[in-house]
């Protein structure tokens, strides 16, 4: 058993070797817009890593590989892998986070050494990802071209990994970075996940070098799931020597907050005119849309974000016209002298607060529960609960002194106990344990714990992530039509488990129970 | 071959065990390696398979493999 790590370097060396240039990868901008937050591991420099640890195999050649990326590999994360090298001809691998398997690999051997040298000539490539969009992609659909791989990061890449010794040729090795380079830059481009690789080489692959020519053709694909199956071929002249079948996710559209669907659930009224709410994450997900639902209510809303000012100005100009109205108050919400300045702006400016929302969350990705990965759980636990209990320390005397509204955002996990999700289930039943103590103490505020099913947000943007995920509007409308009912609670804190289009318990009770029924253990997962 | 045996033999290949039984009351939960991932390879696999489109959001809605096999039957009916 060993562990395996990537850093920056390892994906700038590979993207320079494959000229895979595709955005998830290697803009730390663009992927934090993805559900990963955070550049990936390509799959493939995942497979080269893996190769480089198995025993050498001076008197074998490729044959054949198949790989499965499961999970997203991540930057400074050590990985455990495990290989299974008894048989003569095969070596399979592991690779997994924790008790998670992120990543499997089989390689297949013939006898005979693999020839090692081979000429490598510069290819032009594209150098931006194709950027095709569910709708584009049809049975049949093909790309060809000729492909290598640039050669100085090329070698370098052989050999920090001592592939050469490995039983692999150059040729081989190639055709592994085209496989990348196909799915992250040509087909279908910038929004694909890399799932599965097939591929085998025949007698005399190594012929052409690392500089082929490639035909790669649309087998089949499904929208609605978003999987492409890719059957190709590589080759010099008119021979095919390698033949690859390539299965790759293709990600949507990130879904955008809509006050157009807020307002089909909740009719738009002035029921919370003079009223003041500071949402915490108010630029994306289900915070973006609370923001909306109280515009849409006449309220003044402060919307906290801390990075993006884009989405966050999209929200604003979102609900222009309504109402009520949105400004802008961008700061991190964990920070405690931040929120010491901004609670004396909002005295100062807005004269009081009536509702406190806490909505934001740390990127969450799925995490095994074991010695290897305790202490990310423990700082996810930090963040995640930073984001309420610093909120919730400067502004929950304002908010009482109003009698107003503290509201946080749990999850259905709490009650569900999802099997990937100890550090995300923690920190929201640590945060339900807070307000619990708050509504204690503040017996005039009102408290409340909405505890909303999967939704459909950025975050949760992937195939199997989207299956059964609830729209963020209609949770947001649930939640604030509860806050405009002048009702008094029977309770100190009010818990919302359903949160039904229109009022329908029994819709709410049956959509749980079919979800969780047929896919079981639903989670947000990820190939690279 | 009837469509329980058609799916059968998918649920072989996508779970790689060449002895799996499955009935109609087969739920994810007693299949070991169906996960969410595994739901998405299962339901290609099986419109790749049974020549159909999954629509809406009938890839969670159903409870166990008999109402799968029930829609494939009405699905090859149309």
């Amino acid at each position: 058993m060993s562990k395996l790590a990537f850093a920056p370097e390892d994906l700038e060396l590979f993207s320079g070797a494959s000229r895979d240039r595709n955005p998830l990868h290697v803009s730390a901008l663009y992927a934090h817009t993805t559900p990963f937050g955070e550049p990936v591991v390509f799959g493939i420099l995942a497979a080269l890593a893996v190769l480089g640890r198995t025993r050498d195999r001076h008197r074998n050649s490729l044959r054949s590989v198949d790989l499965e990326f499961r999970h997203a590999l991540h930057l400074g994360i050590d990985y455990r892998l495990e290989l299974d090298e008894g048989a003569a001809d095969e070596t399979t691998a592991r690779i997994f986070d924790d008790r998670q398997l992120m990543m499997k690999a089989r390689f297949v051997f013939a006898d005979g050494a693999a020839p090692h040298k081979a000429q490598i000539s510069e290819i032009e490539t594209r150098s931006h990802a194709a950027d095709l969009r569910p709708g584009d992609l049809e049975v049949g659909q093909s790309v060809d071209g000729m492909y290598g791989p640039s050669a100085a990061p090329f070698k370098k890449l052989i050999d920090s990994y001592r592939l050469l010794a490995k039983g692999v040729t150059q040729h081989q090795i190639a055709a592994l970075l085209w496989s990348s380079y196909l799915v992250g830059m040509e087909l279908p481009g910038k929004r694909a996940l890399f799932w599965r690789l097939s591929m085998e080489f025949n007698e005399g692959s190594d012929e052409c070098g690392t500089t082929f020519s490639y035909d790669a053709r649309v087998r089949a694909y499904s929208e609605r799931m978003g999987v492409v199956e890719i059957e190709a071929h590589l080759g010099c002249a008119t021979n095919p020597l390698t033949r690859a079948r390539i299965r790759s996710f293709l990600r949507r559209d990130p879904p955008v907050p809509s006050a157009a669907a807020v307002s089909e659930h909740l009719q738009p009224s002035e029921r919370l005119r003079n009223k003041v709410a500071l949402v915490i994450g108010g630029s994306r997900g289900l915070g973006a849309s609370i923001c909306q639902a109280l515009a849409l209510q006449g309220c003044t809303v402060l919307l906290n974000y801390r990075r993006s000012d884009e989405d966050a100005e999209s929200i604003q100009s979102s609900v222009a016209g309504v109402s009520g109205r949105i400004e802008l108050f961008r700061g991190d919400a964990t920070d405690v002298g931040w929120c010491e300045r901004a609670r004396a702006e909002v005295l100062a400016t807005a004269g009081g607060l009536d509702f406190l929302i806490c909505s934001a969350t740390p990127p969450i990705r799925p995490l095994g529960f074991g010695l290897e990965s305790v202490k990310r759980l423990q700082d996810f636990v930090a963040v995640s609960t930073a984001m309420v209990t610093v909120p919730m320390a400067a502004f929950l005397d304002a908010v009482a002194s109003r009698a107003g509204w503290c509201v946080a955002i749990s999850s259905s996990y709490v009650k569900t106990l999802e099997a990937e999700w100890p550090h995300y289930i923690m920190a929201k039943c640590a945060v339900e344990g807070l307000v619990h103590w708050a509504a204690a103490r503040h017996p005039n505020t009102k408290f409340l714990l909405a505890r909303p099913p999967r939704l459909m947000t950025a975050q949760t943007n992937t195939p199997a992530g989207r299956i059964g995920a609830v729209m963020p509007e209609v949770v947001a409308a649930a939640i604030i039509r509860r806050m405009c009912e002048q009702v008094s609670l029977d309770r100190a804190v009010e818990y919302m488990d359903c949160f039904p289009a229109e009022d329908d318990p029994a819709h709410c009770e049956s959509a749980v129970a079919l979800v969780s029924s047929m896919t079981g253990n639903v989670r947000q997962e990820f190939a690279s | 071959m009837n469509v329980f045996a058609r799916l059968e033999e998918v649920f072989r290949t996508v779970f790689n065990d060449d002895s799996l039984v499955i009935t109609p009351a087969t739920t994810a939960a007693e299949i070991p390696g169906w996960d969410s991932l595994e739901h998405v390879n299962l339901m290609f696999s099986i419109e790749q398979a049974f020549g159909i489109q999954f629509a809406g959001n009938e890839l969670a809605e159903f409870l166990n493999v008999g109402e799968l096999v029930s829609y494939l039957e009405r699905a090859g009916s149309r």
